[in-house]
């Protein structure tokens, strides 16, 4: 029987309408992650549940449940990945009236990108969206530039590399990251298929043999041990970065106290991060729950 | 697959109160779409049925904006359970009414304390709660979810699993949740919660057993 003809690209243009409303904790970068990170893994234990029920196929069900976990795998990432381009973005909107120096040219925005940002979004958005951060070396050049001091450089490593970047004590991150940044690409780009390029570069990475072409196939352990690593990580960002973001703003009210008003400034800090923060001696307050 | 003869709608008016059943209308193969084909056509987990309603073959209930439809066979007893919370069909059946399940009421302090008295080895996941899941890393640790359970000033609602006419919000301790847990197909425990100030937004706290080996460490 013939297909009956659709008009398929207004089909597409549908998809784009098809929506529902951001969730509350979206207006808290790590409230955002965590509940995004958690629905994938709750996910999982869902149609774990759901298999257990019926009597499909064993060796259909896991098929698609290793179809599953390289979705969710990529799911976690993108999810830190929009934490991290969310707090970047919440600390360029708290300094971007407070600066005059040239910290924000380490972003590449185009002026259409700029335009269609114009009407709702915010400075910090408009600047951090049109990038990919997936790159540990330029996760750390942009946030070094953003938390610098007044006209200096900056010193502040997100994910500092064994070296010369401190402190010594998150150094650990930068192989894992970079490697989890490594095996999304696999998935994204490749449907999971490590090819020679991939390989060699896991197998730099991870100092071990790694095999191509091969179809990468995480199981439930690997999933369960990259979300912890990876909120581990985002629970230390969002301190850091935090900590850092009021040292900063604490600085610039000293050398300038009428620059903003502190209690303010303190409560809007606080509301972002989920926690009281102190700004040239205001302590922010925290909307009741 | 049995014959169904009679819908019926079980309803709680507002959270804990009195119930009313009411039957529907017509026979469940002239509802529009082929709702019951739709629904018996599905495969279903098992579900406490109130004795009150052993008469009826298809009982819908609804909470906040969850529906559930469940079947009985021959024996009375039910067969499955269809989570139609998204299915429109159901959604025109039931019209505008508010409806909600039967549950208890519990302090966040009361369920604190019963998770610290469980092994401290078992992790715990939440599923569909927004203030706990932007908090907490799932699956979670015993004294992670007490702590952060504790921090909350609101009152919980627990689904009765016997979904009994006579629950009506009465409160419970911590010393009884070990009754009311229910376990799932791997007989680990599980609740089904809401916040009394969203009722409409129903989650499910479950052990989490199957992390709790190796997120222990080696």
């Amino acid at each position: 029987m013939p297909r009956t003809p659709i008009d398929l690209p207004a089909k597409i243009n549908e998809i784009a309408t098809h929506v529902e409303l951001l969730p509350e904790e979206a207006a808290s970068p790590f409230a955002h992650y965590n509940r995004s990170a958690n629905d994938l893994w709750t996910l999982l234990k869902y149609f774990d549940r759901k298999l257990h029920e019926t009597t499909f196929r064993r060796t259909v069900a896991a098929g698609h449940m290793n179809r599953l976990h390289s979705m969710v795998l990529v799911s976690l990432v993108e999810s830190f990945e929009r934490f991290i381009k969310e707090i970047a973005a919440v600390c360029i909107d708290h300094l971007a009236a407070c600066v005059l120096d040239d910290r924000f040219n380490i972003f590449t925005v185009k002026g259409t990108a700029l335009a269609a940002h114009f009407q709702s979004d915010t400075v910090g958005k408009s600047l951090c969206e049109s990038d990919t951060w997936l790159d540990c070396d330029e996760i750390n050049k942009r946030f070094r530039r953003i938390l610098a001091s007044p006209f200096s450089d900056g010193t502040f490593y997100l994910f500092p590399k064994a070296g010369r970047q401190s402190p010594q004590s998150e150094q650990f991150r930068y192989i894992p990251l970079t490697t989890i940044f490594q095996l999304r690409h696999t998935i994204v780009h490749n449907v999971g298929v490590i090819t020679q390029s991939d390989a060699a570069k896991l197998k730099l990475l991870t100092k071990q043999d790694v095999a191509s072409p091969r179809v990468l196939t995480p199981v439930r352990d690997d999933l369960h041990y990259l979300k912890r690593f990876l909120d581990e990580t985002a629970e230390k960002v969002h301190e850091r970065v935090k900590d850092r973001l009021v040292e900063l703003l604490d600085e610039l009210l000293r050398g300038d106290p009428n620059l903003f008003d502190p209690q303010t400034k303190a409560d809007a800090v606080s509301r972002h991060f989920g926690a009281s923060v102190t700004i040239g001696g205001a302590t922010g307050v925290l909307p009741v729950t | 697959m049995p014959a169904v003869s009679t819908v019926h709608v079980i309803t709680w008016g507002t959270a804990g109160g009195a119930p009313e059943i009411a039957e529907l209308a017509g026979t469940p193969d002239q509802h529009p779409d082929n709702l019951v084909r739709e629904i018996l056509g599905s495969e279903f987990t098992k579900l406490p049925y109130p004795a009150a309603l052993q008469k009826a073959d298809l009982v819908i209930c609804r909470a906040g904006g969850d529906v559930v439809v469940a079947e009985r066979d021959d024996q009375g007893e039910i067969l499955s359970v269809c989570d139609a919370r998204t299915d429109e069909i159901v959604h025109d059946l039931l019209g505008n009414k508010e409806l909600f399940l039967p549950y208890f009421s519990i302090s966040p302090g009361d369920l604190a304390t019963w998770i610290e008295q469980q092994d401290e080895d078992c992790w715990w996941s939440v599923d569909g709660d927004p203030l706990l899941m932007g908090r907490l890393h799932m699956p979670c640790p015993g004294d992670e979810l007490s702590a952060e359970l504790r921090s909350i000033d609101k009152v919980l609602f627990l689904l009765d699993k016997e979904l009994s006419v006579s629950t009506a919000g009465q409160w419970k301790s911590a010393e009884a949740l070990d009754d009311l847990a229910t376990t799932d197909e791997y007989g680990f425990r599980l609740f089904q919660f809401c916040w009394r100030d969203r009722p409409e937004n129903d989650w499910i706290l479950f052990e989490d057993e199957e992390t709790s080996d190796s997120s222990s460490g080696p």
